[in-house]
Parts: C-alpha cells; sequence; structure tokens
C-alpha cells in the first residue's frame, strides 16, 4: 500500500513536473499573446477615445474614462495613454524598432507619458505611414509597443492593419468618408508583473 | 537585373542574325509609316523614319478601326501606354474617374498633352482625364516618349503626347450615331468646307452614359451617368501666299450626377459634377523665303470643374468644390535653314496661368517667360544630330534649364540606330504652392503649400497660441524647386522589307525633387499640419519593343514593354536593413530584401499588346482584334513600408480583349459593331475605369466624299 502510495506521489509529481515543463514555452507564447480587432471612433476631432484595456482583453465604456480601468485609447489615428494629462493611470508607451516576436522583454528605459494634450507620448508618424490625400494610414511593419498598464504591469502590441469603416466595422472605400477605423493588433500581456513576455 | 539584360541581348542578338539575313537592296530604310510626317518631336515636320527620338504614331484609321470613343480608349492600346486609375478628381468622388496615362512608367502628371502642340489644362491631382477627349476629330496621335523639355518646358518629363486634329482641307460631311451597352449614345457631326483662300473645319460630339456598377454590394454606382458635349471649329485664311492664319477653338461641357451613401445604407446625398472648358488657339504663319519661316501662336484657355452635393433628405448643402483654371500664352516659333545640313529653331514667349478655388486663400497666378532653342544637323546622310535647350524662368519658384541631345544614324539602310538624352522637369502645381486646406469632415488635418506657410510663420503661430507643435521639420520649408528628370533612350529601328518593321528603345529616367508632404507641426486638436517639400527620388528604367507586318489588307503589331521602377529613398532603407514587411496581413513582421521590392505603385513589369487589323477596301469588309495586358502591380500599402509585397497590396494582372467588325456600302454607309473586354476583367476596387463586357453597334454616314489634297 505505502509502496504503491509512494509509486503513485512520484508519479504524480513527475507527471506535475513533466506538464510543468511543457507549459512553460507555451505560457509564454499562446496564453499572452491574442490578436483582436478594435474598431474606434472615427473622427480626427470629434467624440470620444474608445478605450482599451490589457486585463479585459477588449474595449472599455468611455464613461470609464476618469478611472485605471483602461491602459490606452484610441480616435482615428491618435493614441492617448492613461496618464497625467489624458487620465488618472500611470500607464506608459514607447516604440521599439524590432518585430513583435523579437521583443522578449520590457526593458525599463525611454518609456514616455502624455505630458499634454499636443504632447502625446505617440506620434502617428512614429508607428504609420499616413497618407492625408488619400485618408489612409498603414501601421509600419517591424515597430513594436510596449506599454507598461494603467495599473503598473507589461504588454508589448503590434499593430497590424487600420482599415476605414462605417459604424457597422464594414470596410468602405473612397469617396465613402469613413466614421471608424478597425483596427487589428496583437498583443501580448503579461499578468505577473514582470518585464518578460 | 540579369533578366534585363538577357533580353537586350537576345534581341541585338535576333537582330543582327534578321540584319544579315535581309541585306538585299540599297534602298533607304522605308518601312510602311515612315514617310509618314510628325511634328512633335523637333516642332518641325520631320518624316516618321528620321526622327532621333523614339516616337509612335496612331494614324485615324486605326482609331476608326478600332471603334475607340474617347482618348484613354486608344491610348491603353499602345505599346508602353498604361491607363491609370487613380482617384483622380479630389472631389468627395469626383465627377470622372481619372483616367491618366502613364508612359516609361512616369506618373500621369508627368506626362504633357497637347492639342494641335498646344498644351491642355485642367489636372485633378495631377492628372488630365483623358475621357475628356473624344476621338471623332483626331487626324493623328503623335506620342513622344523620354524627357522632352527642352522643346516643351514643364511636365515633358516622360513625354509628350499630340493629339492633332483634322486639317482645314477640302469639303465632307459626316455623320455618325453610336449605341452601346451602359445606354451609351454617342453623336456626330462634323464637316470641312474649304472655298478658295478659307476653310472651315466643324466637329460636334454628343456623348452620354448612364453608367456601370461593378460593385452591387455598394449603394454607389461605380461610373455615375453623365452627359458631355464637345465641339471645335477651325478656320484657315490663307492672307497671302506666304501669310496663312489658322484660327482653332474647341469647347467642352460635361455633366456628372453623382450619388453616395455617406454612413448610411442608403443613398443620401447627392449633386451634379459640372466640367466646362474652352479652348482658343489664333495661329499665323509666314514664310519669309525658301529658308525662314515664323509663327505667332497665341493660346487662352479656360476650364471650370464644380461639384455641389446635398443631403438628399432636406437639401443642405453637404460639399462644395469650385476650380477654376486659366492658362494664356503668347509665344513666337522662326524655323531657319542655315544651310543643306543646318536647321534652327528659336523661340520663345511668355505664359500666364491663374487659379481660383475654394481650396486657396485667394486667386493665384503665375507668370513664366520662356526660350527655346534647337538645332539639327545632318553631319552625314546618314546621320543627324540634334540639340536643344530651353529656358524657363518663373515667378514663384526656381528657374529651370532644359538641355537635350539626341542622335539618330542609318547604319545600314534598313537598320537605324537612336541615342538620346536629355533633361525633363515638372513645374510645382499650384496645390504644392498654395493649398491652404483643413478637412473638417474627416480628419482635421491640415496641409498647406509651400508658399502658404514657412518655419517662422509656425513659429509665430506657436507663440499666438495657434497651433501647438513646430515639429524641426518645419526647417525645411523653402522654395520649391521643379521636380527634375535626366533620361537617356537608346534604341534601334530595323526594317527588313518594306512592310516589316521592328524596333526596340532602352530606357531609363532619373527623377529627383519628386515633391511630397511631411507633417510639420500639430494643431491645437492634436492633429498633423502638413507641408511639400522636395524629397522623393525615383528612377524608372525598362525596354519597350514593338513589331509591325503588313500583308495585303492585314496588319498585325506586337508590342511589349519591360519596366523597373523604384523609390530610392525606400532602397537604401532596404539596404540598410531598415525596412520591414509581412507576407500576409496578419503575419509576423520581417526584414524586406531586394528581392521583395516591387517598386513605385501602379507600375506592371510586363504589359503587352497584340493588335490585328483587317481592311478590304474591295469587299469594304474590315475588323480588329486587340489583346491587352498588364501583369499585376501594386496599389495599397497595409504593412507601412511604402511599397507592395504581400498579395494584399497588389491588383491581379488583367487581358483585355476587344474585338471589331465592320462593312463599307458604297462610299457612303459605314456599319461598325464591336464587343470591349470580352473576357470580362474587372476589378471594381482598383480599375473602376474598365467595365465588364460590353457592345456597340455605329453607323457612320458620309454625305459628300473627302478630297484630299495629297
Amino acid at each position: 500500500m505505502k509502496k504503491s502510495m509512494l509509486i503513485g506521489a512520484t508519479a504524480l509529481v513527475f507527471l506535475m513536473s513533466s506538464c510543468k515543463k511543457d507549459e512553460t514555452p507555451d505560457n509564454k507564447v499562446s496564453i499572452n499573446e491574442k490578436t483582436v480587432e478594435f474598431l474606434v471612433n472615427g473622427s480626427g476631432r470629434f467624440g470620444n477615445y474608445t478605450l482599451f484595456s490589457f486585463a479585459v482583453g477588449g474595449g472599455v465604456p468611455s464613461t470609464d474614462s476618469n478611472s485605471t480601468k483602461w491602459d490606452f485609447g484610441i480616435r482615428q489615428a491618435t493614441i492617448i495613454i492613461n496618464n497625467a494629462s489624458s487620465g488618472p493611470g500611470s500607464a506608459f508607451v514607447k516604440i521599439v524598432d524590432k518585430p513583435f516576436q523579437e521583443v522578449t522583454s520590457a526593458k525599463l528605459e525611454n518609456f514616455k507619458y502624455d505630458t499634454s494634450v499636443t504632447q502625446r507620448a505617440i506620434k502617428l508618424e512614429e508607428w504609420a505611414d499616413y497618407n492625408p490625400t488619400a485618408r489612409t494610414f498603414s501601421p509600419i511593419a517591424g515597430k513594436t509597443f510596449v506599454f507598461v498598464t494603467a495599473t503598473g504591469r507589461y504588454a508589448k502590441l503590434e499593430m497590424l492593419k487600420a482599415e476605414p469603416t462605417d459604424d457597422n466595422g464594414s470596410p468602405v472605400i473612397p469617396p465613402t468618408i469613413p466614421t471608424k477605423i478597425k483596427y487589428t493588433f496583437r498583443y501580448a500581456y503579461q499578468q505577473n508583473g514582470t518585464t518578460n513576455f | 537585373m540579369k533578366r534585363y539584360c538577357s533580353i537586350s541581348l537576345i534581341g541585338l542578338f535576333f537582330t543582327l542574325n534578321l540584319l544579315q539575313a535581309q541585306v538585299r537592296s540599297s534602298d533607304s530604310l522605308t518601312g510602311k509609316d515612315l514617310e509618314e510626317v510628325v511634328v512633335t518631336a523637333t516642332r518641325t515636320e520631320r518624316k516618321l523614319g528620321n526622327i532621333a527620338v523614339p516616337v509612335n504614331l496612331i494614324k485615324q484609321q486605326t482609331i476608326v478601326q478600332s471603334g475607340s470613343l474617347r482618348l484613354n480608349d486608344i491610348l491603353q492600346e499602345q505599346t508602353g501606354m498604361v491607363i491609370t486609375a487613380g482617384t483622380g478628381s479630389n472631389a468627395v468622388g469626383g465627377g470622372v474617374f481619372g483616367n491618366g496615362i502613364q508612359m516609361q512608367g512616369l506618373s500621369p502628371d508627368h506626362t504633357m498633352i497637347l492639342l494641335d502642340g498646344e498644351p491642355l489644362i485642367g489636372r485633378q491631382g495631377g492628372v488630365m482625364d483623358l475621357s475628356r477627349f473624344a476621338v471623332g476629330n483626331i487626324k493623328k496621335i503623335e506620342i513622344v516618349k523620354g524627357p522632352s523639355s527642352s522643346l516643351y518646358g514643364s511636365e515633358a518629363m516622360g513625354g509628350v503626347i499630340n493629339i492633332i486634329t483634322e486639317p482645314v482641307q477640302g469639303k465632307s460631311t459626316s455623320i455618325n450615331a453610336r449605341n452601346g451597352s451602359f445606354g451609351t449614345t454617342d453623336l456626330v457631326l462634323s464637316g470641312n468646307h474649304a472655298v478658295r483662300k478659307m476653310g472651315l473645319y466643324y466637329f460636334g460630339n454628343y456623348n452620354s452614359s448612364s453608367g456601370y456598377d461593378l460593385d452591387p454590394a455598394t449603394k454607389e454606382k461605380t461610373l455615375d451617368p453623365y452627359f458631355n458635349l464637345t465641339g471645335q471649329i477651325k478656320l484657315l485664311l490663307n492672307l497671302s501666299p506666304q501669310t496663312k492664319l489658322n484660327l482653332s477653338n474647341r469647347f467642352f461641357h460635361a455633366n456628372q450626377k453623382s450619388f453616395y451613401a455617406v454612413n448610411s445604407k442608403d443613398i443620401n446625398v447627392g449633386g451634379a459634377g459640372i466640367t466646362s472648358e474652352y479652348h482658343l488657339n489664333p495661329l499665323l504663319t509666314h514664310q519669309f523665303n525658301s529658308r525662314i519661316q515664323s509663327q505667332l501662336r497665341l493660346t487662352m484657355s479656360r476650364y471650370r470643374f464644380t461639384q455641389s452635393l446635398d443631403l438628399l433628405d432636406n437639401r443642405t448643402s453637404y460639399y462644395r468644390d469650385d476650380f477654376m483654371q486659366g492658362f494664356y500664352r503668347a509665344e513666337n516659333q522662326t524655323d531657319i535653314d542655315l544651310n543643306q545640313t543646318l536647321h534652327l529653331t528659336l523661340g520663345g514667349g511668355f505664359t500666364l496661368h491663374t487659379i481660383q478655388t475654394n481650396r486657396y486663400k485667394e486667386p493665384k497666378q503665375q507668370q513664366v517667360f520662356h526660350a527655346f532653342m534647337q538645332s539639327e544637323w545632318k553631319f552625314n546622310p546618314k546621320g543627324v544630330l540634334i540639340g536643344g535647350l530651353r529656358y524657363d524662368h518663373n515667378t514663384d519658384f526656381a528657374a529651370r534649364l532644359s538641355p537635350k541631345l539626341a542622335l539618330s544614324y542609318n547604319l545600314h539602310p534598313r537598320f537605324k540606330i537612336n541615342a538620346s538624352a536629355g533633361g525633363g522637369f515638372k513645374a510645382p502645381d499650384f496645390r504644392q504652392l498654395y493649398l491652404n486646406f483643413t478637412n473638417t469632415a474627416g480628419n482635421g488635418y491640415s496641409i498647406f503649400g509651400a508658399n502658404e506657410i514657412s518655419a517662422d510663420e509656425l513659429n509665430q503661430q506657436k507663440q499666438a497660441g495657434l497651433i501647438a507643435v513646430v515639429l524641426p521639420e518645419a526647417s525645411l520649408i523653402k522654395t520649391l524647386q521643379p521636380e527634375i528628370s535626366t533620361g537617356i533612350n537608346f534604341g534601334f529601328m530595323f526594317s527588313p522589307a518594306q512592310r516589316i518593321r521592328w524596333e526596340i528603345n532602352f530606357f531609363r529616367n532619373d527623377i529627383n525633387n519628386l515633391i511630397n508632404y511631411i507633417p510639420v507641426g500639430i494643431n491645437n486638436n492634436g492633429n498633423s499640419i502638413f507641408s511639400y517639400i522636395n524629397i522623393n527620388r525615383a528612377f524608372t528604367q525598362g525596354l519597350e519593343t514593338q513589331g509591325t507586318a503588313s500583308f495585303k489588307n492585314w496588319e498585325i503589331t506586337a508590342g511589349y514593354q519591360f519596366l523597373l521602377t523604384g523609390d530610392k529613398a525606400i532602397l537604401e532603407k532596404i539596404e540598410n536593413k531598415k525596412l520591414y514587411g509581412r507576407n500576409s496581413p496578419l503575419g509576423n513582421a520581417r526584414l524586406m530584401t531586394l528581392n521583395d521590392y516591387s517598386g513605385l505603385y501602379n507600375r506592371s513589369k510586363h504589359t503587352a499588346q497584340l493588335r490585328l487589323f483587317y481592311q478590304d477596301s474591295k469587299s469594304g469588309w474590315g475588323g480588329s482584334v486587340r489583346l491587352i495586358y498588364r501583369s499585376r502591380f501594386g496599389v495599397q500599402d497595409i504593412d507601412g513600408n511604402g511599397f507592395a509585397n504581400m498579395k494584399e497590396e497588389f491588383a491581379e494582372g488583367m487581358l483585355q480583349a476587344n474585338a471589331t467588325i465592320s462593312k463599307k456600302f458604297n462610299k457612303e454607309l459605314n456599319i461598325q459593331a464591336g464587343i470591349n473586354n470580352l473576357l470580362n476583367q474587372t476589378n471594381a476596387r482598383w480599375m473602376p475605369n474598365l467595365p465588364g463586357t460590353h457592345w456597340f453597334i455605329s453607323l457612320q454616314l458620309f454625305l459628300s466624299h473627302k478630297t484630299n489634297k495629297q
């Protein structure tokens, strides 16, 4: 009986340890990494920023704008960060010139925040190629956003697509003026508070 | 690049072989068309066979047999010519799609378009919409490729297209009525009445269509219904045996009603776009003696495009656009035969450009003085050397000197070599200088012409609290330079027999100072302020080849162009391993290599045409089959690297097949039927100007016979 228990326990430990070993790399990739579509206000001047939370993994109502429930917000092509002039949180951001998969840790340097309405942490030309006459912009491949979230955790994000759409998220082409922009982005959210992705 | 070299070698080998096989008699190079007289290449009448630069000639018969209606119909079937479908008009949807022309890989704003030698105006966003021009009054079209600014000044970077209308001669009247798919109606009345010392040519055209829809998923039609009218009257007065006066005028009026579903499931915005155009061109020619001839040319052109769109439910204004352009020029050209071997062309003039639009702060104008000279030296019976130089002085930006050197040499009576090098330029256009535009509807960005703003003014505005940030790039705003190009063309023409001709031309164009917009500041709403600077550098290179053979009632032409283009800054970024891209929209970013680079947008690497014409004057039967191919071309940038590299960023290649059949009864009646785009190849998004399969039938009546002088 003792013997069999021992064997059973050993087997269990072995099983658990083997599970752990297998899971570690999986954790890194599949648990945190997600590709999402995010439909935002398409007006360059009017209306609310559409807010996103890494913890939620999606949008947050604009009524929560005065809270730490969101990390960043987008209105058309302008990105705000939940900190200082933009919100009560303590989010930071930086853009790294590396493909998403090559960014393995959020080095604690060069992070920025929105100091004022006009001095935002992120400038459009840093991450997108903007064509004002065609009214389109394309996220530049090889640029990765690294975030400190509003609650002090870390995330990395890669913009993949920015499509002009109507209110329902159906793509529109010129001459129709878009009312929404549908972003597709990939992100990895590190919940455990470390800077590793 | 490897491919490029091997093609040229094969070409050369092929030529030399043929040359040896075909040496027969010593008569001069006399391909079928080589005796045709062209005027555009040197601004003097020269036989096509004696021209030193690449020239294509489209004859009236080809236009008629192809069943073409508008200028873009016939140009797209020519070797090395591509019709682009940019968003053309900068109105909400534009009244019409921009049927622009791309030659030697240069964009539509780098090709000059002339009507009887005078520049046409009315470009929208740099694109001259070729569908504005009816072809019923065209005698021939001359296309000169390569930089020609040494004769024509601004815009003639990629080349010149000269539409030459019917001359005043003889007596004739003809009526043409046509009906076709999409409710297309086209009526032409034209005639020629010459009496002794004077003559009159008139042309009237009504053209209308109910439009078409390539994408039923959208509420908007792809092409909205329209009608247009064209009129031309040419008057010739022979004042004396040495002096003649030509008075030519043209008017055009188009009306297109456009409807849009703006943020709505149904059409809720609509209104008319109206284009009107007037062109008056007196030309006085005097022959002083057998050696000296002089011309005085005056041009007055006006172009206006207005569009007013309203919300349909309450009739309130949704969008207004008003764009008015004027062009006034006086020019003298004097041709002198110094002796048997040296011909001199001298000229100069003054041009006034005016523009008035709701997008600029106030009406604007520019004055240009220009002078040019060209000498043509027949240094021996087999060769001619041409040197030209033109100076353009503009009141609003830097002056420009454009040189050109061209050589033509008959190595063998049937084999001629052409080589030329020249400079081209394009003056900054009005929007690049004067645009004063803040997009209130969509993005809230502002864009200013280079003359409308400066770093100092931006700094003052910042101090006054009007704008938020002045970017360091603002210091780059300064007096705009013209966009400039240098082009080299080298080719040969080989005519193994009277009715067979083969031509090949290699070209390279380097374009500097291309004007583009950059962000220079941020306004109080956090949106970008843009202005124009000279920044981009690009090149186009490739080869163009065409073979023509005619026998009995048949004529066959095969043409091909291989084209490589590039943005030099992008190529440098790739070489420095700084440019990433994706293989699919959601794929991982990876470094781009030179193999991934596809060149400038809207350029097809391969274009080819095959045209077969048949005309039997005895039975009256005629017909044509034309195949037009262009390979895939980059259209959009999903991964932000400035070029097309993934499948989704390209428009697919396309093969158009067009055919006509015609029968002439007596000499008074001709009936033609045609079908275009037989393979029904369409692309609603990227080639909205190409409708699906469509047919037509037309009836032409000659009320009195033409008497041709020749």
